[in-house]
């Protein structure tokens, strides 16, 4: 049978906060890299049934660039950086390239790298629990197609998926993106104990 | 005027309405796996996301699983009037979206999809009229019920007739 976890309002709160917590030291390095003040949007952790949860983060023929980061460790899981292409390719005009150029595609992954590095850092600075990610992966495509494997490795028992969402944006350029935290099915247990919750 | 049903991830549609057309948008490493009697005017479309159920069971969502979502649908199917000697099968989906190198199981799973999708329809000895699987793009996936014409389109490219 399936047994769909469920969370308390306490246990997703404090898996909000540490969204908050990595996606802050994400954004600080993201800022740095590229010198430019960066704001993020409250991370949202939400539990969604399967069958929305792709829906939730976009329109899912809208196309886009997709940084993959699977981030491996105690707590397995998933990193998705999704851009609009104009936000990817503004980006790494900040860094001196154009997105659909090989340069443009190993910065895209270096940013995916930092970014991802940074959250993970922060996690695993607050809760103990040993995570690292792992080298990054691109596709340029529709945003249903991008996210689905993430999720399919989310809900082998459970009708419904863990993610921590946030947007940040670039301020003054025409830089947008959404920044997507998938755990992989019992991860967030682990991070439930570590933070004495469990 | 046609309506058009969205079957979204481990979602199964069933229709013998003429003017239906079942549609799967963004399929990356899921199936879309249709069913269609053409004489009988019904057809079946159901969104696969992993290739086996685990030893458990499905649970509560059969489609989910390609393994038991095949057998599912095709009951579905014949329920609403479909014969099995008349079916046939078209699938799409099953693409490594990020790539092919690395042992990431994010990888793997577009590939095991497609086949055990194509196992389950064997065992069945459900024919495949024609499928469009693999490779590293997405791809959307119309049914129209009353012809039992199906298309696929991928980003930038024109729809296929499958």
């Amino acid at each position: 049978m399936s047994a769909d976890p469920a969370y308390n309002e306490l246990e997703l709160s404090a898996i909000q906060e540490v969204a908050n917590i990595g996606t802050g030291n994400a954004a600080t390095a993201l800022a740095q890299l590229i010198n430019r003040a960066v704001d993020i949007g409250v991370p949202k952790a939400e539990l969604v049934p399967l069958a929305e949860a792709a829906e939730r983060i976009g329109p899912l023929e809208s196309m886009v660039v997709a940084v993959l980061t699977p981030v491996k460790g105690m707590m397995p899981a998933s990193m998705l950086l999704a851009f609009p292409y104009e936000s990817a390719d503004a980006l790494c005009g900040m860094l001196g390239c154009a997105a659909d150029t090989e340069i443009g595609h190993s910065c895209l992954q270096e940013i995916g790298n930092i970014l991802t590095g940074s959250y993970t850092t922060a996690i695993a600075g607050m809760t103990g629990i040993d995570i690292e990610p792992e080298p990054p992966l691109l596709a340029f495509d529709m945003l249903g197609s991008v996210i689905d494997s993430v999720l399919a490795l989310s809900v082998e028992t459970s009708d419904s998926v863990l993610f921590l969402q946030t947007a940040i944006t670039v301020e003054g350029e025409p830089c947008n993106f959404g920044f997507l935290f998938v755990p992989r099915e019992g991860a967030v247990d682990q991070l439930l104990i570590a933070l004495g919750l469990g | 005027m046609s309506e058009r049903h969205m079957v979204r991830m481990a979602e199964q549609a069933i229709s013998n309405k003429g003017s239906d057309v079942l549609v799967s948008l963004g399929l990356g490493s899921c199936i879309g796996l249709a069913l269609i009697d053409e004489s009988a005017g019904v057809a079946g479309l159901v969104h696969i996301v992993l290739p086996r159920s685990p030893d458990s069971g499905p649970g509560s969502t059969p489609s989910k699983f390609a393994d038991t979502a095949v057998p599912g649908l095709l009951e579905a199917v014949m329920r609403a009037g479909g014969r099995n000697g008349r079916l046939r099968a078209v699938l799409c989906g099953g693409a490594h979206m990020f790539g092919t190198a690395g042992t990431n199981p994010v990888m793997q799973i577009g590939a095991r999809n497609a086949e055990s999708t194509l196992e389950a329809l064997t065992r069945l000895r459900i024919p495949v009229r024609a499928k469009d699987t693999g490779g590293s793009s997405g791809r959307s996936i119309e049914v129209n019920v009353a012809s039992g014409a199906v298309s696929v389109r991928g980003v930038g490219q024109p729809s296929k007739q499958l």
